[in-house]
């Protein structure tokens, strides 16, 4: 177990520096003269050397790459351009309001998700399962963009139940917040759904073929409790690592549900850095998700391997 | 998987008997033909005319069946001539990622090893970011323009295909035919394109189909933040973007049809991509 640990904590590391690569030729080099695609083609040369010089992008390649990776690792990733603050701040913020807004989608689908894998498993062919899976499936490939219009008219527009963007107004109370993030949150709920229920789906079948449910059913239990105690325990043990390894899928949804619903997180961070050409916010908020998402797996793969005695007490692993 | 391999004829069977697979199919015959052909059916100039701008967002009626535009253009027209720009955009991507991610998939496989693990490394670091940022990224980087979509998206594919491909060559590299070709001295890439990759050419398929989906997803949801597409061009994701801030005024035509058309499209091409999936593997 322990050298599982380091090894796969290793791997983590050693992926993470390569994306660190790929950003910074992303940010610093594909672009050129960073001065000039930020200040755009009107701008004097010397304006455009000026800017070059503060933000230090006319040194040599390498040696600014050691001083924005120096940076990263103690937590100093530079200033934003067009905000005029430090990158580690405004993400900071930024992704504290994304994990308000993730947090209340998972706390909906990870239940939602598993009790309809748990139904169409057990009602498998039938009208149940054909609505998780299809349903499921046509949900997850749908965009967060279209599934959140269609939200939008239905909740906002029509009905009035609820608002249609994700701010509330400033010092609001924690339920008016909390109505706020509703549709935004059920937005990433109908992406993350089809797949969750798949997995549980999957598993459940899977032990409910198994040799142990089989004698659990020959000894005479009665079906709620084989299904209990034998089939779920079972089932639910690759249902926690793949609910831990959508958080990928979850960063992705943001960049656009937080665009649709105009709400201040890490995607609407992202996409204005973009639009802006704000290289250094652009590259330091990359490189934060990524962490984010690398650690998101490494929780993952451990609390899987540590819920399955196979893997934790194999020893070599 | 030690199943018996089904035969060719079988998979096909399979795949005709399916009725998702139809479903699915028929929805993306239809776009495919609007995106073709959509020039000639679309009632009014998609790109719009300057005398458009005197019906502005005005409510689906018999002239506009769906309504016209902020810019007063048909709704109908353009949400037809949208096909043209995803599919082209999303099967160019994806066309490109599947030949570089089988070549280098065929390679890697083959020689195994070092690069084997260096490829890896490489596919973890990449989907480490959601392909949206990634390619947000890029484009910034590179500046807007729809080839830049096409490349980034191929690019990114590349390494996850070749890692499917990649274990499918592993498991085909034990088998005799493969050993029988290497004792006859056979060229190693004549062995590679000629003697594996009929072989594995199901993988391919099925990668293809899935990777179609995801490339579909990604322009669009590009486009929705406004990057990759001018703002001319009759595109769904663009529509949308430009249109959602009316919806609370009423407004929902210009939004909900393209919105739909989204909808219909990227579900039909996941509903086939599912049912190829079940067939061939």
């Amino acid at each position: 177990m322990g050298r599982f640990i380091v090894r796969r904590i290793g791997l983590a590391l050693i992926t993470l520096a390569l994306l660190s690569v790929l950003v910074f030729i992303g940010t610093q080099l594909l672009p050129g003269d960073v001065g000039r695609r930020v200040l755009g083609p009107f701008a004097t040369q010397e304006s455009v050397d000026i800017l070059n010089a503060r933000l230090g992008t006319d040194r040599p390649l390498l040696v600014q790459y050691t001083d924005w990776i120096g940076g990263a690792v103690t937590g100093d990733l530079g200033d934003s351009i067009t905000l005029a603050r430090p990158v580690t701040e405004l993400v900071g913020r930024a992704l504290l309001n994304s994990a308000k807004l993730g947090a209340l989608a998972f706390v909906i689908v990870v239940p939602l998700s598993i009790l309809g894998g748990i139904l169409a498993a057990l009602r498998r062919g039938k009208l149940v399962d054909r609505i998780v899976t299809v349903g499921g499936l046509s949900a997850t490939v749908i965009p967060e963009f279209v599934s959140g219009i269609i939200l939008i008219l239905v909740f906002a527009v029509t009905l009035g139940w609820l608002p249609g963007t994700a701010s509330a107004p400033r010092g609001s109370g924690f339920l008016t917040q909390l109505r706020h993030l509703i549709l935004p949150a059920m937005c990433l709920v109908l992406v993350l759904f089809g797949y969750i229920a798949r997995i549980t789906r999957a598993g459940v079948i899977e032990a409910l073929e198994a040799d142990y449910t089989r004698t659990a059913i020959l000894k005479g239990l009665p079906r709620s409790i084989v299904i209990r105690r034998e089939v779920l325990r079972n089932a639910l043990l690759p249902t926690i690592a793949v609910v831990a390894s959508q958080v990928g899928y979850l960063i992705g949804g943001l960049v656009i549900v937080e665009t649709l619903f105009s709400y201040q997180g890490i995607g609407q961070l992202l996409v204005g850095a973009a639009r802006n050409a704000d290289f250094p916010l652009l590259a330091g908020g990359v490189l934060v998700v990524g962490a984010v998402f690398q650690v998101s797996m490494l929780l993952a793969d451990l609390s899987y391997s540590w819920l399955n005695p196979r893997i934790r007490l194999g020893g070599s692993g | 998987m030690t199943v018996p391999i089904a035969s060719r004829s079988q998979r096909w069977r399979v795949l005709r008997g399916s009725a998702t697979f139809w479903v699915g199919a028929t929805i993306v015959v239809i776009w495919v033909v609007f995106a073709i052909f959509g020039d000639f059916i679309t009632p009014f100039d998609p790109l719009g005319t300057p005398a458009d701008v005197l019906n502005r967002l005005e409510q689906p009626s018999g002239d506009h069946p769906l309504g016209t535009d902020e810019l007063g253009r048909d709704v109908l027209s353009r949400v037809l001539a949208g096909a043209r720009q995803v599919m082209t955009v999303a099967l160019a991507a994806t066309v490109l990622g599947t030949i570089f991610g089988t070549a280098l998939g065929l390679l890697v496989g083959y020689a195994g090893g070092i690069v084997d693990d260096i490829l890896s490394r490489i596919l973890d670091a990449f989907l480490s970011i959601p392909l949206v940022i990634t390619g947000m990224l890029a484009l910034t980087a590179l500046g807007p323009n729809t080839f830049g979509v096409i490349v980034v998206i191929g690019l990114v594919f590349t390494p996850i295909i070749a890692k499917t491909v990649r274990a499918a060559v592993l498991s085909e590299r034990q088998l005799d035919y493969v050993t029988a070709a290497q004792l006859r001295r056979d060229n190693s890439l004549y062995v590679l394109f000629v003697e594996i990759l009929p072989n594995v050419a199901n993988v391919i398929i099925v990668e293809f189909t899935v990777r179609l989906g995801y490339a579909i997803f990604t322009v669009l949801a590009l486009s929705f933040l406004g990057f990759g597409v001018e703002p001319s061009i009759p595109d769904w994701g663009l529509m949308i973007a430009q249109h959602y801030g009316f919806l609370t005024g009423g407004f929902w035509w210009p939004v909900l049809f393209p919105a739909v058309a989204i909808a219909s499209l990227v579900v039909a091409v996941n509903l086939v991509a599912d049912s190829v999936s079940q067939a061939f593997e």
